[in-house]
């Protein structure tokens, strides 16, 4: 061992006088004690700083991050109609609920789906399951995943995600190597259902349809499954018919739409919110949804230390519709009864709305749209604001309020000649009467309108333009003249959105408007060219009613809170009639047009159009209306009508249409608009108290 | 050859003893705060009692290596050396799957409900082979010069690629960066001359500091993408130098381990009292429980007890006057202080994440039988320096 000794004894202080390494050694060691010191005092700095000079703010920090506001869902608001009776209301489910702590891995999701998937069963209609579902839940079992791994090339440089893609990417492309069990379907879903739900936010795990069975095994097991609950859910409900469900709309059932999901979210909504995806729910939906409950969550790590109820929620308010229910359903039951008899084969539905004039409160709205390829009908009430339909001789008051207020014609001086229209180039057009110019006549305002003349609006039309009209003379009409046209008829909400509280109103259409069109202003003047909704056409005789005031249509009467009961509570909100514009027309010149209203359905001429409604008390007065039109080929009207009751004094508006028709002189038009006048007296208003006469 | 109690008792290091002590009760403290906040599959008593089996099975370890001399572990280095070499490559055959998918690295073999990771076992046995080569070269040379000191750098890190290229496959930097460490601290304590040492720390400061600055700068990330680099490769410094805005993996961790350091202040929240959720906590973020529970005056206490222990294990080296033990404890000394260092500096901010442990502290047997392997190492040179100074044979000249 001499080598042994000598390494040994090398180290001996005496041996310094040879330079070597061992001398240098006592040095060097505590040179390492210095880089030791310095090291470790700048961790003591590090942590001087951080927890001396910045504890507080860390402090403060920590305290917000960790107590966590949990949000939970309330009821959602009802709909009742005028006489307080539940359109839409909501049915109660016991549902299985989970809530996500903060901090849950994914391997511990896919333990408690598992478990949670030994006592529930979630079928594809409680929850479509996609391929990524499916794959997501494979993998999320690492035994699996690491097997999936082993057939992928992967690098060391990949990330754990970009890893789990190119499984993903795998099971995609051998469909035939990997399978679920039906069960492992299942748990799938759940799987599926909670880690697509945030952190400290409930989502439902099965809304509906669980049975008394699965309640009481997951009740047993609820301390095994952090997170999951027994819960209520609520789904919509429709005590008086599903058919109102195209006016009311519906309820998003698995979270937000996803169309619609970047602005709600943006809005403070939960992805797995329901919200009101169409027109009443939709239009509504900050008032139906109600607020959320908020309990004050303080976590430490995974556990629950303490919940704190910080607002208890309240339900979604509820809405009062001006619209009577039952009064609703008969409409909608008229359309449907005489939709047949107005021969429908290439017809595309039918609408009808019924208005008060002096108010805009939408009474009923019905509708029926119909598909003339299959002949299918389904129930389509928002079809009364969105569809746009050419409606014909129907909105000949408003052409002759125009000219009225534009002054080619006045109170005293309005007679014309009926006769058939023919200028330069173009063939004949002429009333439905007259179009040979045998019958030519005499008319004044109110004769016209009773015997719907064409020629006549034509010539007002000719009028405005500064067209001074011979026959076969050269047309001098100016586009200008469009714009005119449409400015009154605008006035009385013909072809402008009529602004009802309802989501998708269309404004119509206008045909084109150019020089080579102008023609087209003659027909434009007797509504045979613009496309209008059946609610401009309620709102436009809303206004010739009541004397010249544009009353904006609106569906909710009233917003009204929840008693303790269940019943309609206090009233929040009372939506008030609107003016929107007022006619700036003479008393005198809205009698000449009421006077004409009044004759078309009580006129003695031979071509008076509404004759049957005659005799119908109180007295009716209105303009039926017929457009020729085509559906592929085969000619077809639109038969409409519009008109409001008792004739002295206006309470209610009707107003129809039906595109489409194959049967224009079968009167479907208006013996839909006779019974729903009926209707209207007989279940709505009293017509007791009316005077009868003009 | 009688001996006194005394004698025996003043041959055991109480002082490198009392720290270790104290550094296992802090640990074991520490991961069953870790255990009772995070909802694991093993038991809150279960972890805490395999920490406490493996701290026995390494003080076993220390005793029966303290039973070796010098000339005994002169012997054993190679033999040592070349078996861990032979784990090191195994691993790469025969690594467990799970921790693979789990940690992305090749780095445990797996033996029922027991890990074991080679390369904490190949630290103590560097440190031994490299204070043979370094004592055999050193004597070989007994007149220095810039050339011999070349060759013994050359050397040593011949002993070190082989190691390295298993760490390169396990995908496991941290500790490749360790062995760096250790590297580095026993070439200082060589005695190579500082012609060499000198220029080739500030070689290391101008590259280490230009790489910092190119990573943290748009301008140099930019010409850094142009020679080959992936955007992707800065994320871990953005991590490091952002981690609040980075909340998804490694950002979350970070962040969330500096709010709880912080949140500690300066006198901690108090034992079991942990707030912030640190994702596993049980042994690399370790320091955020101590320093959430006990603050600035506890994580100082904790740095005082590693410096303490440092200290006493560089005076062990000047007691010993034995050029072989002298490279054996700063190898060991490099071991831990690299380990303290980046740990405590990656918990709060300092350093970038990397997955090495906090020595004596963070939950995990292979790490802590490897540091009390260094112990044992240490603690055997005054156990049997006190026998050649008694003991007439092998007295000092």
């Amino acid at each position: 061992m001499k080598v042994f000794d000598r390494i040994k004894n090398l180290f001996n202080s005496q041996n310094r006088k040879k330079r070597s390494a061992q001398s240098v050694i006592p040095f060097r060691l505590n040179l390492l004690l210095w880089i030791v010191g310095i090291l470790l005092l700048a961790l003591t700095a590090r942590l001087f700083y951080l927890q001396v000079l910045n504890g507080s703010s860390y402090k403060a920090e920590v305290k917000r991050s960790d107590t966590s506001i949990q949000t939970n869902n309330v009821q959602r608001g009802m709909i009742y109609d005028s006489q307080g009776r539940v359109m839409v209301g909501n049915q109660t489910h016991q549902a299985i609920t989970y809530t996500k702590g903060s901090n849950v891995t994914a391997t511990e999701l896919y333990k408690i789906a598992n478990r949670l998937g030994r006592y529930v069963t979630v079928t594809n209609k409680n929850a479509r399951l996609t391929d990524r579902n499916e794959e997501d839940y494979y993998l999320a079992d690492k035994g699996r995943l690491n097997s999936v791994l082993k057939h992928v090339k992967t690098s060391s440089n990949d990330s754990e995600d970009a890893k789990y893609n190119k499984a993903l990417d795998y099971l995609n492309s051998h469909p035939d190597a990997w399978s679920l069990t039906s069960q492992q379907k299942n748990n799938a879903r759940i799987y599926a259902a909670m880690s697509g739900a945030y952190s400290l936010s409930t989502t439902y795990i099965k809304e509906t349809g669980v049975t008394s069975g699965e309640l009481a095994a997951v009740g047993e097991h609820l301390n095994e499954m952090p997170g999951v609950k027994i819960g209520t859910s609520w789904t919509r409900n429709y005590p008086q018919g599903k058919d109102v469900q195209s006016l009311t709309g519906t309820v998003s059932t698995t979270g937000l739409p996803s169309d619609q999901a970047n602005s709600l979210l943006s809005q403070g909504y939960s992805r797995n919110d329901s919200v009101g995806q169409s027109y009443l729910e939709k239009e509504y939906q900050a008032t139906l949804a109600g607020s959320k409950s908020q309990t004050e969550v303080t976590t430490n790590g995974n556990d629950v230390t303490k919940e704190v109820t910080k607002y208890p929620g309240k339900k979604g308010d509820n809405l009062v519709l001006n619209i009577n229910s039952k009064f609703q359903s008969r409409v909608q039951e008229i359309l449907k009864n005489n939709y047949s008899a107005a021969g429908n084969a290439y017809s595309t539905g039918v609408y009808a709305v019924v208005m008060n004039p002096h108010t805009g409160a939408v009474l009923a709205m019905a509708g029926i749209d119909r598909d003339p390829t299959t002949g299918k009908e389904t129930p389509d009430q928002i079809g009364a604001i969105n569809h746009p339909i050419t409606m014909g001789s129907v909105v000949k008051g408003a052409t002759i309020m125009g000219a009225l207020m534009d002054g080619v014609i006045t109170p005293s001086n309005n007679t014309l000649v009926d006769q058939p229209i023919k200028v330069a180039g173009t063939s004949s057009k002429g009333s439905w009467f007259n179009h040979g110019g045998s019958a030519n006549m005499s008319l004044d305002a109110p004769t016209a309108l009773e015997v719907s003349s064409n020629s006549y609006m034509m010539q007002l039309a000719m009028k405005e333009g500064g067209m001074k009209y011979s026959p076969n003379a050269q047309i001098t009409l100016k586009p200008s003249i469009f714009a005119k046209e449409r400015g009154y008829f605008n006035m009385f909400g013909l072809g402008v959105k009529t602004g009802i509280d309802l989501p998708g109103e269309t404004a119509g259409y206008n045909g084109p408007s150019d020089q080579k069109h102008i023609g087209s202003a003659l027909d434009l003047a007797y509504g045979n060219y613009d496309g209008y909704t059946t609610i401009q056409l309620a709102q436009y005789m809303s206004t010739i009613a009541n004397g010249g005031y544009r009353m904006r249509p609106y569906v909710v009467q009233s917003i009204r809170g929840t008693k303790k009961n269940g019943q309609l509570g206090k009233v929040e909100y009372t939506t008030q009639p609107q003016v929107q514009a007022t006619i700036p027309a003479s008393k005198a010149d809205f009698d000449l047009v009421r006077h004409g209203l009044y004759l078309v359905t009580h006129g003695t001429s031979p071509y008076v159009t509404a004759k049957s409604l005659g005799t119908v008390k109180p007295s009716i007065s209105g303009k039926t209306g017929t457009a020729e039109t085509f559906y592929k080929k085969h000619p077809t009207a639109t038969i409409s009508f519009a008109g409001y009751a008792p004739s002295n004094d206006p309470q209610v508006v009707v107003a129809l249409a039906i595109p489409g028709s194959t049967n224009e002189n079968g009167g479907a038009n208006i013996n839909m608009a006779k019974q729903i006048f009926e209707a209207y007296w007989k279940m709505v208003q009293s017509p007791k108290g009316f005077t009868d006469g003009e | 050859m009688q001996r006194s109690q005394s004698d025996e008792e003043s041959r055991i290091d109480w002082g490198i003893i009392f720290c270790v002590l104290l550094l296992a009760l802090i640990g074991l403290a520490s991961i069953y705060v870790a255990a009772v906040h995070d909802r694991q599959q093993t038991s809150v008593a279960r972890q805490v009692i395999t920490q406490l089996v493996w701290y026995a099975i390494g003080t076993i370890l220390i005793v029966v290596i303290m039973q070796f001399d010098s000339e005994q572990l002169w012997k054993l280095a190679p033999i040592v050396y070349w078996l861990s070499i032979f784990l090191m490559f195994a691993i790469l055959v025969f690594y467990s799957r799970s921790y693979y998918a789990s940690t992305g690295a090749k780095s445990w073999f797996a033996i029922g409900p027991v890990t074991l990771q080679p390369s904490e076992i190949m630290k103590p046995a560097y440190i031994l082979m490299m204070g043979r080569v370094i004592t055999t070269h050193n004597n070989r040379y007994s007149v220095r010069t810039v050339q011999s000191d070349w060759h013994l750098i050359g050397t040593m890190f011949l002993w070190l690629l082989p190691i390295l290229i298993s760490l390169h496959f396990q995908n496991d930097f941290g500790t490749a960066l360790v062995f760096f460490a250790i590297f580095c601290g026993m070439v200082l304590v060589s005695g190579v001359t500082w012609r060499i040492i000198a220029p080739a720390a500030i070689a290391l400061a101008v590259v280490g500091g230009s790489a910092l600055a190119m990573v943290t700068s748009s301008v140099g990330r930019r010409i850094l993408e142009h020679v080959g680099f992936q955007a992707y490769q800065f994320d871990r410094v953005d991590t490091w130098l952002h981690p609040e805005q980075d909340t998804t993996n490694q950002g979350y961790q970070l962040w969330q381990s500096i709010k709880a350091v912080g949140s500690g202040g300066i006198t901690g929240t108090g034992f079991n009292n942990s707030k912030v959720y640190v994702p596993v906590r049980e042994s690399d973020m370790i320091f955020s429980v101590i320093g959430e529970n006990f603050g600035f005056i506890g994580g100082v206490l904790l740095i005082l007890i590693y410096l303490l222990l440092i200290y006493l294990m560089i005076r062990v080296t000047f007691d010993t006057k034995n050029e072989f033990y002298a490279y054996i404890s700063t190898g060991v000394i490099m071991m831990i202080l690299f380990h303290v260092f980046e740990n405590i500096g990656m918990n709060i901010g300092l350093l970038p994440l990397t997955g090495i442990p906090l020595p004596f502290i963070s939950a995990g047997g292979s790490s802590l039988i490897g540091n009390l392997i260094g112990i044992g190492m240490v603690m055997s040179m005054r156990y049997h320096h006190h026998s050649y100074m008694f003991s007439n044979k092998k007295e000092f000249r």
